[in-house]
């Protein structure tokens, strides 16, 4: 390289570099600020989940109790959420003892609060092409029963799988509770395992 | 004739030499500018990373959970925490204040508790001044017989220990039984004034949520006199 041609070099650099500072620095040069704000309206807003499911329940001396529930979750962070749950089942047989009767399609609801904390989160694929996140919670539920003309107070602690895809949600739970209720108590029908099967959107 | 084609050649090395380091200066300050973002596969720092992207890559926000934003270039996406959505260059200024703002929460709350005399409550806290006004309802429901307290009262932050507040509340309220409960040593069913009070160390599990620890004490305000303490946790949810 000539030494003419490297100096035309860099005096072309240090020309353009400099006449670059001058024209940001200098010369008002006013441009049309974007916010974008009206573009946030098309972000989904994801507070929580609403879900329907079916549910199954077994007590101690009944027989399976199947039932639908409607259930709703508010997410409070990353791990901790909150959850509430209405259930609708009946008992299928008659279940008679000390004189107490469930009766025949006797009509179970169950409203109940909790709180779930995701113990473990991960990523799940099918075939390899799809993954979704997922996660594995622990549920604590408290409410009230009301099982035909008598009710009491309803707790449960149990495990949860969520599937959580773009647009949908997916959870399996089973779980183990407890009727503080005299009568099915004395039935011992009063406690249980339940599993559940749900689906839901977003809010 | 051969010294002077040497002088040419080392100013033109020099020349090089000097010219390349500027390039390669200039090059690595540039590069230097340019930060990595590192996207999950779910709203949690516990989900795995899945992409990692330049801050100057073109991503649009898809949707938020919580303090977690879910982005998308069209064919890849993933969340980051609103934390690191600076570092994103295609979302403006004006759109990062208003998801974060979005994502504050509020001073109400919902709470949620469990008692030790086997009762449920729920209840909500409103701030006011510097206290907070609440409203709780306590049941305990045995399906023959149960017992019920609705209470109003104010709290207000007394201390703190470590990471944790410590609250002093006290209210009053009314009682109520039913069955063959005697709870309140009424012998019929009447409502019983009450006063209560409590103190809790509050824990502020996640941005929206504290767990406290509360133990209270209260009081009937008949002839009776009849006192109940008890150990509750509530869950406390900011809305």
């Amino acid at each position: 390289m000539k030494f003419s041609t490297a100096v035309a070099i860099c005096a072309f650099l240090f020309a353009s570099t400099a006449s670059a500072e001058r024209s940001s620095t200098d010369i008002y040069d006013p441009q049309v600020k974007y916010s974008g704000l009206e573009d946030l309206d098309s972000v989904e807003r994801q507070h929580g989940t609403i879900g329907i499911g079916f549910s199954n329940t077994v007590a101690e001396k009944d027989e399976l109790k199947p039932g639908l529930n409607l259930s709703a979750r508010y997410f409070a962070g990353e791990r901790w959420y909150v959850t509430g749950e209405l259930g609708f089942s009946s008992f299928f047989d008659f279940t008679l003892d000390n004189g107490l009767v469930v009766e025949e399609r006797e009509q179970v609801l169950l409203a109940t609060a909790g709180v779930g904390y995701a113990l473990l989160q991960g990523t799940a694929s099918t075939f390899g092409d799809y993954t979704f996140p997922w996660l594995m919670a622990v549920e604590v539920a408290m409410g009230s029963q009301q099982t035909g003309d008598t009710r009491g107070r309803y707790t449960a602690l149990g495990l949860s799988w969520q599937a959580n895809t773009t647009n949908y949600w997916y959870s399996f739970g089973a779980r183990q509770y407890r009727v503080d209720d005299q009568r099915l108590k004395t039935l011992g029908a009063n406690e249980g395992m339940q599993w559940n099967l749900s689906f839901g959107i977003y809010y | 004739m051969p010294v002077v084609a040497f002088s040419q050649h080392i100013k033109s090395s020099i020349v090089c030499v000097l010219l390349n380091t500027f390039i390669f200066l200039w090059t690595s300050t540039a590069q230097a500018e340019i930060e990595y973002v590192r996207l999950h596969k779910g709203p949690g720092a516990a989900y795995p990373v899945v992409f990692e992207v330049s801050s100057d890559h073109s991503m649009t926000p898809i949707a938020v959970r919580g303090d977690w934003l879910l982005l998308s270039d069209g064919r890849k996406q993933g969340w980051l925490p609103l934390s690191e959505l600076h570092l994103v260059k295609s979302v403006s200024v004006a759109q990062l204040w208003q998801l974060r703002n979005d994502a504050r929460p509020s001073d109400w709350r919902l709470e949620l508790i469990l008692n030790s005399e086997s009762a449920l409550g729920f209840g909500v806290v409103v701030p006011l001044h510097e206290q907070s006004l609440f409203g709780r309802y306590t049941v305990s429901d045995q399906g023959a017989y149960g017992w019920s307290i609705s209470e109003l009262g104010l709290t207000r932050q007394i201390g703190s220990i470590l990471n944790f507040q410590v609250l002093g509340s006290a209210a009053v309220g009314v009682g109520s039984e039913y069955g063959d409960s005697n709870h309140w040593s009424s012998e019929t069913d009447e409502i019983v004034p009450l006063a209560l009070v409590s103190a809790e160390v509050v824990w502020a599990a996640e941005r929206y949520l504290d767990v406290a620890l509360r133990v209270g004490t209260n009081i009937s305000l008949d002839s009776d006199m009849v006192n109940h303490s008890s150990v509750s946790l509530a869950w406390k949810l900011r809305l």
